[in-house]
């Protein structure tokens, strides 16, 4: 019956993505800047015959209509087309990236999960004691530090002061574990490579962190004002009336109530998450979609661009709904 | 069994302290049920956490004993609170709906009871527990419990939660039930189901009870003794028969004076005029002169103290002393 | 009408004529009265590595009572469309000028309709002139002709003219060897390393290919540089000498013959003889010449006059012209040799993902916006005899890590992971010289920096205005205070280590006073 249900939602997604496809595509073409000028560069002299040349070859010199048709029609077959810039077939230049961009999301989430949970809680249990003040400022400022100024000061401080962290990238030349999902910490654990899983987790660190800072903070505060709430509640002063000792009180009857809510936020987050991979790919040199996705738009190389955003689309509508789905788990009174 | 004496409870507030208990002294015995009765506000929950040392920070209980079974719960250590907690003295909640934990199964949460306690002393299996909990639903007149075991709260009627919530009260036997409010958030006639259910406890399994009500119909016709309380202090106490025939205190005869059924024949209906006096910085001065219509000079000029005036019975009025 | 009539005439035209020449003179002589003046004021246009210098210019602008807004575009293409439509007034840019030759500088930048003009400046004589510098092939003549251009242009002003960046570039102190090139190119033959056999360099942007024939990129043909060589090459400092060719010689201003050098070898110990020259170009020039219908992009602008090459034996070939091309040589370093029959057997598409060239490293292992890895190639012929060092690279294996962020690859070099980074900016140049580990190194750039000003349109029709913020601008303390220092003043549009530039002109000297006077002339206030 869930499962069905599930289905349903995942197939209700199509539209949507559909829809963000082709409003990226218009938005795309009616942006100033052409792709062929932009692949010539500034300083070429290419003649106009040789830029109509090169337009005729990717198509664009067809009615918007017509192209708009073409890639839908291909797209429906998941053909989304070549890039421009880089000459071989979005889809692969896709899925070669999403691992690293899937890897760094997930870390930026356990990250901040690991950190904003306990941090709320503590904070709401010792409402107005130094913990919390001292943590509930520090997720005013995570919320508001740009993830630029975040990613470069940690990396000067553990790459450069203190030299403990690398800078960028995902692995060194040379620790590549073997490939099974493309994500270098599973792959690591998975083949029982032990050095490259060392380097792979200190790789990840700083980019998680960067990434995972304000959906930390943002969850922090979500998370103890409704633990704040919660151990408000008539079922908080039952359980302690049952004996219950204060950390089962908290952990057992308080947590589950006061994850309704920040279960929707990390949902809403997860569009956050995306669009910051963006920055903190480029900042850390992480080569995953985000900054295909900043080479594609100032390339204006289209069939690029709209790719990467039906990946985006796509990520963001499944979050929410796997929000969904776990929400009926937690919150029995909804049902899908 | 149970001696409360002088026992003392305030909130720090920004105004100032709210005292919302104040030199409370009360005493219940084996197998009896006490009514504690009075306006809303007045601190009757208030005394019935103190007695759990449940009441929630920034309150906290200043002075004065609880001793229970002879031990003072007020000097125990956290641990042992807790040991009595849900074991010896167990508490049902005014509203079901919101005490019921939401996101778990009502079955579950009355086996977490059992659990609770169960801890070190013997291993029942999962399967035991589940049957005892069976037999309590039962008990409390929860109907096909097989099934019920597994459902939500939000699945249950008013009814139903609050008779879940006596099951998990009941589920270590107490010897002291304390009852807030158990029947004000439901409708009259179940209302009277589950004032049977609780009399039925009372006398098959004699269990005592504190049981609160702002009621004094409820009082009247549920306890054994009574003990009226206003703003924060006990006014007068004694056998539930004879308060009801014979109130000493104003406070009380006005309070039965505004109840429909207790009025006799010909006398006026009326409520008491007035509010319920602020109590932040109440001093031990009678409470009730302004709103009493039997008020002296002398009240608003000396404390007054509880006086026993025999019979079991005590009242706290210039008037007795 | 009889001729009284005409003489009549001839006497009002002439009077008329000297009431003009009167009322001009003393509209040049007399600024109109100060209540008639009005406020200069206009958009500075600019992209964000510009924004500094932007506000510097708006800054000292202002102090002369002129009314100066700058603003920052994220994006170039659509900056760019503004700028086509002639919408904006006065832009800070830049201009590469690898080639050191004018032709590749003042004929897009000044031509009438040129590709790169912004100013949209259009003067018949410079367009005359520009075309005669395109196709001469007299050194001395073309030089000729570019002085006068920059005569004109000095006083047409269509551009403030600004400075030349320097490159900045650094390294480990384990580095040997290495100085950076003036085309920025980073070529890692003759470098060698005191510690370690693997040297890693930080690029600033994704590599877009690694087939010679396709891409538009510089960051591509640094990494590219590495495992293929050209016919021939350039020093450090801008002279072209013999690479794969030993030498060459024209036959006529529009046939070129080049004699390839003998006993070189690809990665795979196939020699390179005149066919794979003759194919690698062939695959450039000829429509669809990558295959599968796809053309190169290395045509248009780099090699558009090579109708032909012809190979006359298996060591010599020839280079066929449409018109007489100046700078052929300069242009021909930006084409490396493939292998023809590696390339045929494979394609295109397998050969970018496994080149095989004739240079000091043959490639290992590549992901193009992460890393290229490659390792020295023990059969390499030694390069160019004419730069010191000729021999087999020094260095066992040559990572290019691509870091776009300039903070993150200033880190890497700091932090060890890097041992060169490309592109380090003025403000990051103390933190690098502070530390012990590092060497910051600069060379004279190939990008000229200036104000562009829109000539068709108010304020910037009017030359005075044009002089004005010529004098206006004081370059030397922006230099110092913008740019740490690392940069060149410019006396003109053009390089100053490039061919032809004019040494007799000397840059608009800052005189506030100058400009005040001709704001006021051209009808606006000052302070
Ligand atoms: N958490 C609290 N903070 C401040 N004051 C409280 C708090 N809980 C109770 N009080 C005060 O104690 C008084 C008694 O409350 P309570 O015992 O709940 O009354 P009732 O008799 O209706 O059960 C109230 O008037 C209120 O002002
Ligand atoms: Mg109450």
């Amino acid at each position: 019956m869930r499962g069905l249900r599930v289905l349903e939602r995942i197939l209700s997604t199509i539209p949507i993505v559909f829809g963000v496809a082709v409003i990226v595509f218009c938005v795309m073409r009616f942006t100033p800047g052409d792709p062929i000028d932009v692949m010539m560069g500034r300083e070429g002299h290419v003649s106009q015959e040789q830029i109509d040349a090169l337009r005729r070859e990717f198509g664009l010199d067809k009615p918007i209509h017509v192209q708009l048709y073409m890639f839908l029609s291909r797209a429906v077959r998941g053909d989304l087309g070549n890039s421009l810039t880089k000459h071989r077939p979005v889809s692969a230049l896709i899925r070669e990236r999403l691992p690293a961009t899937v890897e760094l999301a997930l870390g930026a989430l356990v990250f901040s999960l690991v950190l904003a949970i306990p941090i709320g809680v503590i904070s709401a249990v010792r409402q107005y004691s130094f913990v919390d003040r001292a943590s509930m400022a520090a997720a005013f400022f995570g919320i508001s530090m740009p993830a630029f100024w975040l990613g470069i000061i940690s990396i000067i401080v553990f790459s450069v002061r203190l030299g403990i962290l690398p800078s960028y990238g995902r692995l060194p030349y040379g620790l590549e574990p073997a490939r099974v999902t493309g994500l270098y910490v599973l792959d690591s654990v998975l083949t029982g490579n032990v050095s490259s899983l060392v380097a792979a987790l200190r790789h990840l660190l700083l980019p998680s962190v960067t990434l995972g800072a304000p959906m930390a903070a943002i969850v922090a505060r979500v998370m103890r004002s409704s633990m704040l709430e919660v151990l408000r509640q008539d079922y908080v002063m039952l359980a302690r009336a049952k004996g219950l000792t204060e950390w089962a009180v908290i952990t057992r009857h308080a947590l589950v109530n006061a994850l309704i809510p920040t279960v929707t936020v990390v949902g809403v987050q997860t569009g956050v998450l995306l669009g910051g991979n963006m920055i903190v790919e480029t900042i850390f040199s992480w080569p995953g979609i985000g900054r295909l996705a900043v080479d594609a738009i100032f390339n204006r190389d289209y069939p690029l661009v709209q790719g990467v955003v039906m990946v985006y689309a796509l990520t963001f509508v499944l979050a929410n709904l796997a929000v969904d789905i776990l929400y009926t788990y937690i919150n029995p009174k909804i049902n899908l | 069994m149970l001696r409360i004496h002088n026992l003392t409870t305030e909130f720090p507030t920004r105004r100032g302290a709210v005292r919302a208990v104040e030199e409370m002294s009360l005493s219940l015995q084996r197998g009896q049920i006490m009514g504690l009765v009075g306006e809303s506000g007045c601190g009757k929950s208030v005394t019935l956490l103190s007695i759990l040392r449940l009441v929630a920070r920034p309150g906290r209980i200043i002075s004065g004993s609880i001793h229970f079974e002879g031990r003072d719960i007020l000097s125990m250590a956290p641990a042992e609170v807790r040991r009595i907690r849900g074991a010896d003295i167990a508490m049902v909640f005014q509203d079901p709906l919101t005490t019921l934990n939401p996101v778990f199964r009502v079955g579950e949460q009355i086996r977490e009871s059992l659990r609770v306690h169960r801890i070190g002393t013997g291993r029942t299996s999962r399967r035991e527990e589940r049957e005892t909990v069976l037999s309590l639903m039962k008990e409390v007149g929860i109907p096909s419990p097989e099934s019920r075991y597994w459902q939500y709260p939000h699945e249950f009627s008013g009814g139903m939660q609050q008779r879940a919530l006596i099951a998990i009260a009941l589920a270590c036997r107490p010897k002291l039930l304390l009852a807030d409010e158990p029947t004000t958030a439901l409708d009259v006639t179940i209302q009277a189901q589950i004032l049977e259910l609780l009399s039925r406890i009372n006398s098959e399994r004699g269990t005592a009870i504190l049981f609160v009500t702002h009621d004094l119909a409820v009082a009247s016709e549920f306890c054994h003794w009574i003990s009226v309380m206003y703003a924060g202090r006990i006014v007068e106490q004694g056998p539930v028969d004879e308060v009801i025939a014979d109130p000493l205190h104003p406070y009380t005869e006005g309070l039965l004076r505004s109840i429909p059924r207790l009025v006799k024949p010909r006398r006026r209906l009326s409520p008491i005029p007035g509010d319920v006096p602020d109590l932040i910085g109440l001093t031990n001065r009678c409470s009730f002169e302004s709103r009493c219509d039997r008020r002296m000079p002398e009240c608003a000029e000396r404390p007054v103290s509880l006086v026993d005036v025999g019979g079991g019975r005590h009242v706290r009025c210039i008037l007795y002393e | 009408m009889g001729r009284r009539n005409l003489f009549v005439w001839f006497v009002i035209m002439l009077a008329m004529l000297a009431g003009g020449i009167i009322s001009g003179c003393a509209k040049k002589a007399e600024p109109p009265p100060s209540d008639q003046l009005r406020t200069l004021s206009f958009t500075i246009d600019c992209e964000n590595y510009n924004k500094a210098v932007a506000e510097a210019v708006a800054q000292q602008l202002r102090e002369l009572g002129v009314d100066v807004q700058v603003r920052v575009w994220g994006d170039w293409a659509v900056l760019k469309e503004a700028l086509l439509n002639k919408e904006r007034e006065m832009l800070v840019n830049d201009w590469g000028n690898s080639t050191l030759d004018p032709y590749d500088l003042l004929n897009p930048k000044f031509e009438t309709g040129g590709r790169g003009n912004y100013a949209h400046y259009s003067n018949p004589r410079v367009d005359d002139l520009l075309k005669r510098g395109a196709t001469g092939t007299d050194e001395a003549e073309r030089e000729r002709i570019y002085k006068e251009v920059q005569e004109i242009l000095y006083d047409d002003a269509p551009w403030v003219f600004g400075y030349a960046m320097q490159e900045i570039e650094a390294s480990r102190k384990t580095v040997q060897n290495w100085v950076p090139a003036t085309d920025s190119r980073i070529n890692l033959h003759r470098v060698s390393l005191t510690e370690g056999d693997t040297l890693v360099v930080g690029i600033r942007a994704t590599i877009e290919s690694l087939d010679p024939a396709n891409h538009r990129n510089r960051i591509a043909e640094t990494v590219i540089r590495n495992m293929f060589d050209g016919l021939v090459t350039r020093t450090p400092d801008g002279k072209v000498v013999p690479e794969i060719a030993e030498s060459w010689e024209a036959i006529s201003p529009t046939l070129w013959e080049f004699k390839i050098r003998k006993g070189i070898t690809f990665h795979n110990g196939e020699p390179l003889t005149a066919d794979d020259v003759k194919f690698t170009f062939d695959r450039i020039i000829t429509e669809g010449g990558l295959g599968n219908g796809k053309s190169s992009p290395r045509k248009a602008g780099l090699l558009d006059p090579v109708t032909e090459v012809e190979k006359v034996d298996d060591y010599t070939v020839r280079f066929h012209l449409s018109a007489p091309w100046p700078i052929i040589l300069q242009m021909l370093v930006h084409q490396q040799i493939v292998p023809k029959d590696y390339v045929e057997r494979v394609g295109s598409e397998e050969f970018a993902k496994k080149p095989i060239g004739a240079g000091p490293f043959k490639f290992v292992e590549g992901k193009l916006d992460e890393r290229v890895v490659m390792e020295r190639y023990d059969g390499y012929y030694g390069g160019s005899p004419d730069i010191p060092g000729a021999g087999p690279a020094r260095i066992k294996r040559a990572i290019f890590e691509v870091i776009p962020e300039t903070s993150t690859r200033v880190a890497a070099l700091q932090s060890g992971q890097a041992h060169i980074i490309q592109s380090v900016p003025p403000e990051l140049v103390p933190e690098l010289d502070k530390d012990p580990n590092c060497e910051v190194k600069t060379v004279e750039g190939t990008r000229v920096y200036f104000l562009e000003m829109n000539v068709t349109r108010p304020p910037f029709d009017d030359v005075r205005v044009r002089q004005a913020m010529n004098y206006a601008i004081d370059w030397d303390l922006i230099i110092e205070k913008v740019l740490g220092g690392y940069a060149t003043r410019l006396n003109g549009p053009l390089l100053p280590h490039g061919f032809a530039r004019h040494t007799g002109l000397s840059p608009y000297p800052f005189d506030p006073d100058r400009a005040r006077q001709l704001l006021r002339e051209a009808g606006y206030r000052t302070e």
